[in-house]
């Protein structure tokens, strides 16, 4: 386990309830996509941890494939909120 | 084989995170909308950080170059406080949006509540406790002769007097209407003008409170009926 993979983890730790609750205040579409992708880029820090410990194959794996699902619904996120964006808010 | 797996994973990473990129930087910015300069840069910011982890995982797991990989993995250490700073800016934004949008509904409603008072035939003042007018319509201006405010938040108006149908003067004027703070309707009154002519008046008050709830003055409603008295008199 490197330092900079703990201070990454303990960055998104620290900042997972400010980060999920004023994105939940948020009445914008792709709100919730971009929840599940910090939720997965949690999923990815944490398994990078872990993987010094514990099934090493198995949680690199798993740091990765949540990188993956992270950069997909961070995509859908930000394409729905560019949507919105383009449309215009209905007054 | 897992070496290609993880491979296949950032390369999915990086195409997505690229795409939210290229959305990002193409983001219209709207006056009512969300997306100002700095929300756009800091959605591009947080997915070219992510494009450059993944670009730099295939490297490592595909081909075994891992020259950038400290600068890698310290660089993932942005991707969470710019995500972050992104929603609260988002946050902040929204509720700026939210608050303009109501001044704007408030000040239609003003304007409707001010055009619907000015066409009405029936005069509106609103007159502070010691009977000084404040505001008055535009027919209770043109029936008693009310100026423009100069300097002063009371009206101006010629010296007229107001008196009960006895002649009594109310020395405060209108604001003597609601001696108990109750609401009165259709009091017959005489305005008695600095020349000595007269106009019959039926008038009808409400007290009003001020931001505090305290007695703030009165609104007062009337109407001339000198030309109706004088028919029905004739």
């Amino acid at each position: 386990m490197r330092p900079e993979e703990m201070l990454t983890l303990g960055v998104t730790v620290m900042l997972l309830p400010v980060v999920i609750l004023t994105l939940r205040g948020l009445s914008i579409p792709g709100s919730r996509f971009l929840q599940w992708s910090y939720a997965a880029m949690l999923v990815s820090h944490l398994a990078t941890n872990v993987e010094a410990y514990v099934l090493p194959d198995a949680f690199n794996l798993l740091e990765h494939a949540a990188v993956g699902a992270a950069g997909v619904l961070f995509a859908l996120g930000i394409v729905a909120f560019a949507r919105r964006e383009w449309e215009g808010e209905p007054e | 084989m897992t070496e290609a797996v993880i491979v296949g994973f950032n390369a999915v990473g990086a195409l997505a995170f690229l795409v939210a990129f290229l959305v990002a930087i193409r983001i219209p910015a709207r006056r009512d909308g969300l997306a100002s300069p700095g929300v756009r840069m800091l959605i591009a910011a947080a997915a070219a950080v992510y494009l450059f982890v993944s670009v730099s995982n295939m490297l490592e797991h595909g081909i075994g170059y891992e020259a950038v990989d400290v600068v890698e993995d310290y660089s993932e250490v942005f991707f969470v406080p710019l995500l972050a700073y992104t929603a609260y800016a988002l946050r902040s934004r929204q509720q700026y949006l939210d608050e303009a949008r109501r001044a704007r509904m408030a000040r239609r409603q003003h304007d409707f509540l001010l055009q619907v008072i000015d066409v009405s035939p029936v005069g509106l003042l609103v007159v502070d406790d010691i009977g000084g007018v404040t505001f008055a319509s535009e027919g209770a201006r043109a029936a008693l002769d009310i100026g423009e405010a100069a300097g002063s938040v009371t009206l101006p108006h010629p010296a007229w007097r107001v008196r009960d149908p006895a002649g009594e003067p109310l020395e405060r004027g209108f604001a003597s209407l609601c001696p108990r703070r109750a609401a009165v309707e259709d009091v017959p009154l005489v305005l008695e003008w600095p020349d000595g002519a007269t106009a019959s008046l039926l008038v009808s008050a409400a007290p009003m409170a001020d931001r505090t709830g305290r007695l703030g003055g009165y609104v007062v409603a009337l109407e001339d009926v000198s030309a109706r008295r004088a028919v029905l008199g004739a």
